[in-house]
């Protein structure tokens, strides 16, 4: 291990990071919390893309959403493989951590009901997750992480013009429209909350070059995806561009009081954000429900019930 | 058929991309016969593996693309599996472009 300071003096100078002994602690410390958000992202969205199945949509569309599944439990592989690298304990992490201590987007937790939802989950949702991949893959000094994130980059990019295709396809009838935008009135604010609070003034990650966009810059990225985008479709969201600033401007309080429930906002009363963490640490209604089907698939796995 | 038409038809065909790699269908090796005549395009095509997952897809983007094509106003697609894809299908160009992703080719 070397010292922050002498880590960082290299990092300046452009090089990168290969192995444990090159680190500081506080450089690991920050880069496998990064991983462990990363991974769960991509392994917690398994569950929810497991229940796409049983809400109608079009039997053409099962094998890619099973495919996608499959690309997702890859890219997890790849980043608890990493963490399983630097000493963390994967069937700890896996299997015996409780809902409360992962750390994955909210909206997986939701339970889906439509066609309309898992269109909008994927088109705008894999959208927010690529931004997260591609925040480490063009800015991490840590280079086994940006040569392994290549692959899974490439591969974020197809689901989100997957679910571009299932919203397109919705988006194309009236009735399909409005469906959608009832789903992209609750499901958008979750995905802008999705990237934090606003920005630190001084970010560890950022210093340590593990990542290269803060919270605002990746919600200034997503907006100007996800509004014309939306928009090119006939849906209605609440931000706009300010052509003053070039910055996109959210409509609603932020953040604000999400009545998990009802999938509604009451835009009456905004919250502070350790009001926000309140309800994610807590988690969504699916939380346990997805938690005990990977659990139970790991205990049939060892008892060799599970071929 | 003329030799500019199938010519128009390959270099469309060579836009037509992988859905999930930057190759089109062409490098790819899926493309296993084109013949265009009386304004219709012929394709014989096939997939890396039975259970591919985009299919649909795949035929959905080849015939658009065709149907784009002065002088092609109708598309038929053959799916055929003899002889079997193989990695020894992929053009050498793309397989540096797989190489740069980290993925033997």
């Amino acid at each position: 291990m070397v010292s922050s300071e002498e880590l960082k003096a290299r990092l300046a100078r452009g090089e990168f990071v290969e192995r444990p002994e090159e680190m500081s602690e506080e450089y690991l410390g920050e880069l496998k919390k990064m991983l462990l958000v990363a991974a769960d992202t991509e392994f917690r969205s398994v569950p929810m893309l497991h229940s796409y199945m049983k809400v109608g949509v079009p039997a053409r569309y099962l094998k890619p959403i099973l495919a996608i599944a499959q690309d997702e439990m890859g890219h997890a592989h790849i980043n608890y493989r990493i963490l399983e690298d630097l000493g963390e304990d994967l069937d700890k992490l896996l299997f015996e951590r409780e809902a409360s201590q992962w750390a994955y987007p909210y909206f997986f937790d939701m339970p889906f009901e439509n066609f309309a939802e898992v269109a909008v989950a994927e088109g705008l949702g894999e959208f927010a997750g690529g931004l997260l991949v591609r925040n480490i893959l063009n800015h991490t000094s840590y280079a086994p992480w940006k040569r392994a994130l290549v692959k899974v980059d490439m591969e974020e990019n197809f689901h989100v013009k997957f679910g571009q295709s299932l919203m397109g396809e919705l988006a194309a009838t009236p009735k399909g429209l409005a469906e959608l935008q009832r789903t992209v009135d609750w499901m958008f604010p979750l995905m802008i909350e999705f990237f934090g609070p606003p920005a630190r003034a001084v970010d560890a990650q950022i210093e340590f070059k593990l990542k290269g966009m803060n919270t605002d810059d990746m919600r200034q990225k997503y907006l100007a995806y996800a509004v014309p985008y939306c928009e090119s479709l006939g849906l209605k969201v609440p931000a706009h561009l300010d052509a003053s600033t070039n910055l996109y401007v959210l409509d609603i309080p932020f953040p604000v009081e999400f009545d998990v429930a009802n999938k509604r906002w009451n835009f009456d009363k905004k919250v502070e954000w350790r009001d926000v963490f309140a309800r994610v640490k807590k988690r969504g209604p699916m939380a346990e429900l997805h938690l005990s089907q990977i659990r139970q698939g790991w205990k049939s796995m060892k008892s060799g019930s599970l071929q | 058929m003329t030799e500019a038409l199938l010519a128009s038809a390959y270099k469309a065909l060579d836009e037509v991309m992988d859905p999930e790699f930057p190759v089109s269908v062409v490098a790819m090796g899926m493309i296993r016969g084109v013949t265009v005549c009386g304004g219709c395009a012929d394709v014989k095509l096939t997939f890396t593996s039975m259970g591919c997952p985009w299919t649909d897809w795949i035929e959905r983007d080849i015939r658009t693309r065709l149907l784009a094509v002065e002088g092609i106003d109708d598309v038929r697609i053959e799916v055929v599996w003899d002889k079997p894809w193989t990695r020894k299908d992929v053009a050498p160009s793309a397989k540096i472009v797989f190489m740069k992703m980290g993925i033997s080719p």
